[in-house]
Formats: structure tokens, sequence, C-alpha cells
């Protein structure tokens, strides 16, 4: 993996330079704080206590027996809402603080506790006893359009921070919480004209942003002052919705952003902010909300979608005709869904040139947790989409997919959509640029293949960042601006352009973190624009200060303003040199005054499809050569180039860092996957078991790899290695077979129909221990379990359930050896070792890399793990 | 001493502590709410991503999933007893010169895991950095740059013991 970045840095400029970030010495030293670092003095910490049915009826709440603990200092139910309006969401105004009378997902908010400490908080949520109705909940945008869906919401409330661009009457069909079309030409007469017309179906699911720190927000109640301290990328959103909820002036609420340990999305728009203030409202003194990462994962999720393309071409392969039906999957609340669904939608066709177009796109409510933007707003979902479905068409063409892109991308200057800005990026020299770096049209070897993709985006817009920009009486500078900090460098790169306009040393200025009650104006902090947006405001505030400057030197120097030049801490004249302290020392009565500048940028709302012409597109490209094994279909990246057109870049430094960032793989389990194959014997046939989840799936192959490894060397036959995803692949609590998630079931029958094609008969299904544990649970509603102690367990409730499921194995069918492999946590494996084995902890990253199971007909589980052996006779 | 609570003598970043715990109480909790070193990070929670790792006796260890009482005897090395003063450790300012980090959330722990590392095998290369750092997990920056750094690091200090 590479990556060229195109630097236009100025001599004697900061904007431009690779500089080192002057907030990395704080970051090793540990001395940096977060917004989970953050707390007040009195401070309560609270628990939440979370729906563990998908969807249900809340029946009643009794929450006496949780007083009664001491130290708890009160217990919020939506019966603490009178007075209040206790709706929050950017878009719709659909999520209550705490489920109000339904719960719509596992994990929503029911009730909370403020206590001394979190401990008792936590314990006084088990205390709470709350009385359900289950009812019937539906996982995917198909199931919750379908006539017999349960309706999730009946009637919803327009939001503030969307209301411009998703214009559209909430609900317009059932559980489906926005709809966007769009169409150009005769999508459907051209699609039958055509000489070739290609359908493909390409279906993303909701995943988690996992920035490395969950969500904390600490909040304060003073009367009719709020004062909230929280990691968001959105503080005046955050604000103004608070305002509207507690019925408070704006100006009587402030946000202060804390600098976050990674956002991707999750962070924005409120999220936890409105709990926290109604805690600390009833308490009467600040509460503090840290939330596990397993809870943030149930706060917010990357929406998923379900994507099918048409597309007509004629034989030269010029694209006629596209239509493309999109179903995003939204969640119980819409939270930036519908923006994501409409972003994404509008580039759904791609950056070709499509005379007749049509795109049907809908955002539906389902039993989900709900879901946002993450890094992208919904480009990567549908970029996979039609970049997969290009190949297809070349190949149908049996066209060369690079001259079949060259012939179809947009060129600069050329418009996208009407009332958007025109491309400004060259699409297809870079895509030949990406593709000659894996040697493009040269022969292949065997079993080797090229692919190539390109994607793009638009910002936001209608746009708008304001900056206060203060030059002390010193030189140096301070800024105010509205920018939340991520980890992205974006506080270094607003001092760089300051720097730069004001001829000051980047070291000398001071960004400030946002606060509402001081920081200008931000719309946010996200779609890629801060750099631009912010950028353009902090730039236009530090030209005002130096015009203010250079007039003042004018008059002192006596010479015309265009004759001067502020350059390293001084201005410049034809003959005089004088630093900046010293000008404004000698133009002012009052020692230590200064200037100030408010910058302003913003772009309005426009004709465009989606609200307003976007200030810049992003675009970007990837081009990768691969080696398949013809025996087990494994995959093998050998080159992967990217590119992008981040524009001027303002710190080359950190574009590299954010765009390998992006793309950094896997290289960890080969070792692994070594050690097993020496094990294995002639004629074995080798499953894999792991969980859906990227990272195991990929720690799965590459054990796979590395048994390959040593088999090649072996040169034996007989073993079989199965594909992960030709085999059972399961997890607790979703199920997945054959590479399928399957809904949860009532009988084996029930999970057979969902299995066509599997070749798993009801009987094998019977056979195995561990899906009866499935359809036999009591508590079982939806799809998911519920969980008797959310969220965490013990090392030791882990241990069994391991070995359980290794022993309930004991039970499949199987002609000659079999061999399973279980990829899983580390911290499972560890949890085996401790409490059955060693009786020690393993420790990282000294952590063991396999352990081998075996279990005799009689269900006893034999461990072995390195020189230690064991047997051991569980529960049956 | 309060009922069900436990006195250890320990080192914290060298400096010689007795403290009283209750047994159930995690170092991580410990570390961070008792003694204030807020640079031990909680991530996870399950032992998986690193985040927490600080050293005992040397060896890394998530706070996350370890007993405080572990500390019991023993020495603890958070990334607040790394460096001298303003001198940083030669890793910590490899991290920096070479980029290695955005956020940052998860650099003290690559950075004390690195630091293990270097006290068992001093020039290690590329594949065994990668095999160690399995433990660590980070998400905005990729391992390219960790690793580079790591190298980085180990060349300048081998460097320091040869001159000495």
């Amino acid at each position: 993996m590479s990556l060229e970045t195109k630097t236009q840095a100025h001599p004697e400029s900061w904007v431009g330079k690779a500089l080192s970030r002057g907030d990395f010495r704080d970051r090793v030293t540990g001395e940096f704080r977060f917004a989970s670092d953050f707390g007040v003095d009195g401070m309560l910490e609270a628990s939440i206590l979370r729906s563990p049915f998908a969807h249900a009826e809340i029946l009643s709440i009794n929450a006496s027996e949780a007083m009664k603990l001491p130290g708890v200092v009160c217990v919020l139910t939506p019966e603490d809402f009178s007075g209040i309006d206790p709706y929050f969401g950017p878009t719709y105004r659909d999520q209550p603080i705490l489920a109000i009378g339904r719960a719509r997902f596992e994990g929503e908010p029911v009730a909370a506790v403020a206590a001394v400490d979190k401990a008792t908080a936590q314990e006084a949520v088990k205390r709470i006893d709350v009385k359900y109705r289950p009812l019937p909940a539906v996982d995917n945008p198909l199931a919750a359009r379908s006539l017999d869906a349960p309706d999730i919401h009946t009637e919803i409330r327009r939001g503030y921070h969307y209301s411009r661009v998703v214009e559209n009457e909430p609900l317009p069909e059932k559980n489906v919480g926005y709809s966007w079309s769009y169409q150009r030409g005769d999508a459907d007469r051209a699609l039958a004209e055509a000489d070739l017309s290609v359908t493909g179906e390409y279906v993303v699911p909701i995943i988690h942003h996992y920035p490395l720190e969950p969500i904390h927000v600490v909040a304060r109640f003073d009367r009719d002052d709020v004062t909230v301290w929280s990691g968001t990328q959105t503080p005046f959103q955050v604000r103004q919705e608070l305002a509207a909820i507690f019925g408070l002036p704006q100006s009587r609420i402030r946000v202060l952003a804390q600098p976050m340990g990674g956002a991707f999305g999750a962070k924005a728009f409120p999220k936890l902010e409105p709990l926290a203030v109604a805690l600390a409202r009833k308490a009467g003194r600040p509460v503090r909300i840290a939330l596990s990462m397993e809870e943030t994962a149930r706060t917010i999720r990357r929406t998923g979608a379900r994507i099918r393309i048409m597309t007509g071409v004629n034989r030269d392969g010029i694209i006629l005709a596209r239509r493309v039906e999109l179903d995003f999957q939204m969640g119980a609340y819409a939270d930036a869904g519908p923006r994501v669904a409409q972003k994404a939608s509008y580039v759904s066709p791609g950056p070709y040139r499509i005379p007749n177009l049509a795109i049907t796109a809908r955002a539906v409510y389902t039993n989900t947790p709900p879901s946002g933007a993450y890094r992208g707003f919904g480009a990567p979902q549908t970029t996979w989409a039609y970049e997969l479905h290009t190949d297809e068409i070349a190949a149908r063409l049996g066209m060369d997919p690079l001259d079949f892109r060259k012939k179809n991308l947009l060129v600069r200057g050329e418009m996208y959509f009407e009332g958007d800005t025109p491309i400004d990026t060259d699409f297809a020299p870079v895509l030949e640029k990406v593709a000659s770096h894996v040697n493009w049209g040269e022969p292949l070897g065997p079993w080797r293949g090229r692919g190539l993709s390109v994607s793009f985006k638009p910002s936001q817009s209608p746009t708008e960042s304001t900056a206060l920009v203060r030059l002390h009486s010193d030189g140096s500078a301070t800024l105010l601006c509205g920018t939340a900090d991520m980890g992205q460098g974006t506080t270094d790169a607003m001092a760089q352009i300051a720097a730069e306009e004001l001829g000051i040393s980047v070291k000398s200025v001071r960004v400030q973190i946002p606060d509402t009650a001081q920081t200008l104006f931000d719309q946010t902090t996200t779609s890629s624009r801060s750099t631009v947006i912010m950028g353009r405001a902090v730039q236009n505030g530090s030209r005002q200060i130096r015009e203010q400057l250079l007039e003042r030197a004018a008059r002192l120097f006596k010479t015309p303003a265009d004759q001067l030049k502020v350059k390293n801490g001084a201005v410049h004249g034809p003959d005089t040199t004088l630093s900046i302290p010293e000008v404004l020392a000698r133009t002012s009565d009052i020692p230590g005054s200064e200037l100030a500048a408010i910058g302003h940028f913003s772009t309005p709302k426009g004709n465009s499809s989606i609200g307003g012409a976007t200030p810049f597109w992003e675009p970007c490209w990837a081009a990768a050569e691969v080696e398949v094994n013809p025996n087990t279909g494994l995959v093998k990246i050998l080159r992967f180039w990217t590119a992008v057109d981040a524009g001027r870049a303002v710190n080359p430094q950190q574009v590299e860092a954010q765009d390998i960032g992006s793309a950094e793989g896997m290289d960890v389990a080969h070792h692994t996957g070594r050690q097993l194959a020496q094990k294995l014997d002639d004629g074995e046939v080798v499953h894999f078991l792991y969980a859906p989840t990227r990272r195991t799936r990929q720690t799965a192959h590459t054990v796979r790899e590395g048994m390959e490894e040593v088999l090649r060397q072996r040169s034996e036959t007989g073993i079989q290695l199965l594909l992960p995803e030709e085999n059972w692949v399961i997890r607790n609590p979703d199920i997945y077979v054959g590479g399928k998630r399957v809904e949860m079931v009532s009988s084996p029958d029930a999970l057979h129909e969902q299995l066509t094609g599997t070749g798993l008969a009801v009987s094998d299904l019977r056979r195995v221990a561990f899906f009866p544990q499935f359809w036999s649970a009591d508590d079982r509603i939806g799809y998911r379990l519920s969980h008797a102690v959310p969220p965490g367990e013990s090392g030791d409730i882990v241990a069994r359930r391991f070995l359980a499921f290794a022993r309930s194995l004991a039970d499949l069918p199987r002609e000659g050896p079999h061999r399973f492999v279980c990829v899983t946590h580390s911290g499972c494996i560890r949890a085996v070792l401790l409490n059955y084995v060693l009786k020690r902890d393993m420790r990282e990253p000294e952590f063991c890399e396999s352990v081998d199971l075996c279990i005799s007909d009689n269900g006893q589980v034999g461990i072995t793990y390195q020189a230690y052996s064991k047997t051991l006779v569980l529960y049956r | 001493m309060n009922e069900g609570q436990v006195k250890i003598f320990c080192r914290v970043n060298d400096v010689p502590m007795e403290l009283e715990i209750s047994p159930h109480r995690l170092l991580l909790d410990v570390l961070r709410h008792d003694l204030g070193l807020t640079g031990v990070k909680e991530a996870c929670g399950v032992q998986v991503c690193g985040a927490c790792t600080v050293l005992l006796d040397g060896d890394p260890v998530s706070a996350c999933c370890t007993l405080a009482v572990e500390m019991k005897g023993r020495s603890v090395l958070t990334i607040e007893g790394l460096s001298e003063g303003e001198q940083l450790h030669p890793l910590q300012q490899a991290f920096m010169d070479k980029a290695a980090l955005q956020c940052g959330y998860c650099t003290p722990g690559f950075i004390l895991s690195a630091y293990a590392l270097l006290k068992k095998d001093a020039l290690p290369d590329q594949a065994t950095i990668r095999h160690w750092f399995h433990g660590n997990i980070c998400r905005c920056t990729g391992y390219a740059a960790i690793i580079d750094a790591v190298e980085t690091a180990a060349k300048s200090l081998s460097q320091e013991e040869g001159g000495k």
C-alpha cells in the first residue's frame, strides 16, 4: 500500500508544511485530557437500565427497591418528564430521553440511576423492576415494510438540523421515515431499448463505528443554567436541542465539546446529553454518564443498505440508462439516517455520465439501534454496490473494466447533477495512474486478478462556519472556533492557516476548543467540511486582522498599506521593519490592547437535489492486485494503491495519516495458522467457526492462510480446508449459518427454511446442541436473546459457554476425521485457560494463540495448551 | 482499615505506595480514579483492544481485566512514568516524529507494549513487532507508522546503549 500526496507548499509558508502536530506531545505522555478524563467536583455517576427486548410495551417501572440502596441519589423514569419536551433528533424529534411507554430496540434506555459511585448506580439499576409486554419486532427494511409488520412510529415531528434539506413529509409509507427520488430522461424506455441490461443486488449490514473512546458526558443543572461537557462533534446542535427539550434560552445552555478519542460520526448530534441533563436536573448535582464500549455500540450504528442497480449499455460500452433502488436500515430512531440515505442515494449512480437515470430511496425504521453517518455519509455503502456492478457490466460486455470506466467517467467541469458544483477533479487520469501502479494491462500470473474502483462524495451544503480571531499585543494569536477535536488534527490545520495569514509562527497560535458560550456558531464537525469551511472562516478573520494591522503600520510608516508585508512576526516596508508588538504598541494609547475579527464562510441553499451545491467534491480511487488460491478460494492482496484528491493539503503528514488509517489491514494470525497446520492429519476436513464481525472474519481467513502455507510445503492432498463462508458461522446472540445471518425461530424446521442451498438437513440442526439452546430459550424475543446480566459477563461465564459450545460439537454428524477451528477473542481463550487449566492469566501480548479442545464421545472436553493438558467433565 | 479491604505495598511509576483497596476492584479503576493516572485508557473493557495496557513488573497487562490487588509487592509502570521530566522516552519521541498517532487514545497502550518488547528484544524485525502488537488496536492511523516508530526508537535506544 502506498499513497502519493500532492504538496503545493509555498516557500516560507505554514500551509502545506508536513508539521508535527502541536498536541502530539501531550498525547504521547498521557497528559492529554479526553472527554472521558473529565470530571467536576461533587459529581454523581450514572447507570442506565436498558430494554432487553427489541420491541416491547413498558407496563410499569418500580424503582422503590433501587431507591433504598445507600448512595442512590435518584432514579429517573419517564414520570420525571413533566414540564419538559423529552424528544430529540437532528432530522426528526422522534427519540425520547428514556423509552416512553414503548421500547423500540434492544438496549434502549428505560430508566437511569444517579448515585455516589458507579458500582452503586449499577447495583441500583438491577433493582429496578420493569414489567414488559413483548411486541413483534422487525430487524431489516424489507420486513419492516411488509403489511403485517408492527408500526414502529405513528407520529413524527420534524427536528432542526436537517429541516432545510430533508423536506418531505415524515412517514410517507409504513415504517418509511424518508423517501427520496430523482429522474432524468426516461430510464425505463432506455433500459428496454439498450443492447445489454445488467441487474445486481448488493447488501451492506449495520455496523458500529468503534471509536476507541466510548461516549462520555458530564452535565450540571444550576437553577436555569445548564453546563454540558461532552465528547461531541456537534456542540451547537446539542445546545439547540437541549434548549428545546428543557424550554430554556440557548444563552442558558453551555456546551463544551471535549476532545474525543475518535468519533467517525458516532458522536454527532445529541446522544446521551439530554439524559445527563435530565438526571442532573432531578439529582440537583452534576452527573457523569460514562458508557462502556458495549453501550456505545447500542447507541449508534452505521446505516445498513440493500441496493439494487439496473443498467442499460450499448455495444460500445456507453451507459445509456440506470435505475437504482435503495432501502436503508435506519434503526428505531431517525438520527441522521434520512440525510445519510439522501446523500448516499445521490451518489449511488457513481461518477459516471448517465443520460437516463431514475433513483428511488427509502430510509426504513427497524427495531435496531439508531443509525447515522460513518466515514462518508453512506458513500462507502453505495460505492461498494456500484463498483461491483460496474465490473459486472464490463465482464458481460467482454470489455476491460478500466476502458469501460474511462468511456463513462465524468470529466473535470462536467455536471454530475443539475444545480450542483461542476466536477473539480480528474477521475479517469487518476484512475489510469493508480491502475498503472498495479501493472494494469500486463499479463497476469495464474490465479491472479486486478481490480479498480473510483468513488466520490459531496460535502455539506448549505453550510456555515464562523471564527473569532484575536491578535494579542505580543504578536501571538488565539482562535475561537467551533471545530471539535476528535484526533483528526484540525486544530493544527487552523493554527497553520491563521499563522500563514497573520505572518506569525504556528507555535504562537492557540486554538480554543468549542464552547457554545464563547465560540461562534459552527454548523458541525462532520462530512469532511472543517478544514475547508472553518478553514475559510479562520482565513477570512485572519485577513481582516492583517488588513487592520497593515493600515496601522501604513500610518506609522507613512507608506501605502499595499507596499507593506507581514511576515515572520514583523511588518516589512520598503525601508523599515517593525515587529508586530511594536506596531500595535505605537498605534494604540492602551498598553495590551489587541485586534479581533470575526471570520465567516458559508454556502447558500441552492437548487441541487440535496439542498445545496457541494463546496467541493471528495474523490478517491483504489487499485489492487490479488491472488486467489484455486483450492480454497482464499484471496490474498498483493498490491493495494489508493489516491485522494485532497485539494491543497494544509498538513500533508495528516492527510497521509487519515488516508492510510482507512486502509491498513491485518497480518496477525498467520503464525497461529502455521502452528495449527503442523497438527493436521492427512484426510482431515477442517471447518472454521467464527463471529460475523469483519475483524474475526479476517482473522479466520488469515489463520487459514497460515495453515495453507505449511500444507503447500508438505504437499499433502488429502487435507481439505473449508472456506469460512462455506461453513457454519456461529455467534451469540446472532446465528450465522452458511455465511447468512438467520432470524431467530422456534423450531429446527423453521430454521431450516432459511438455509436453502447450504446442504444442511433438519436432522443436522437437531443434532447440534448449540442451536436448540436458542430456539428453546424462554426469554427469546425478536432476534436477540435477553441477557440476564447485560452487558458484561464474567470470564467464568464466557469460559463455560465456550466449553459448552465445544462440547456440543461432539454431536456433529461426521464421516472421517474433522477438525474445527474456532476463531474467537483472545480474551475468551484466556478465560478458559485462567478458569480451567493454568489457573493464572496469560496476559497480553504473550497471549495464547491456540488451544486444542478434544471432545470425547461421552462429552468430556480435553484441553491441551502448550505443555498443559487437562480433561474436564462439564455440566450437561 | 475498612472491612473487606486489603492493604498492599507496591511501586507505581517508581514511587513506593501503600494502598488499601477492595479486592474486587480493577487495576484500571484504581490507577485512573484513586491515583489519577488518566493516561491509562478504558476502551473495550474486555481485554481485546490494549488501550489500557500497563506494565506489571515489566510485563504488559490489560488493566481493564486485571485486579488491582495483583499490584501487591510488584512494580507498575504507566505512560506517566515513562518520560524523565521534560525528556521524552525515545519511543514517545519516535511516535511524534513518525506521526504514529491521530487521536492518541490507543497511544499509551502501544508505547508501553513496545517498551516491554524492546526490553526483551532490543532490535526486533517488522514481523516481530507486528506479532507483538496483536493485543493493541488503533482505529485512526493504522499500523504502518506505529511499526516504523518502534523500529526507529529501537535503533536510537541501541545506539544510546552502544555509546555508554
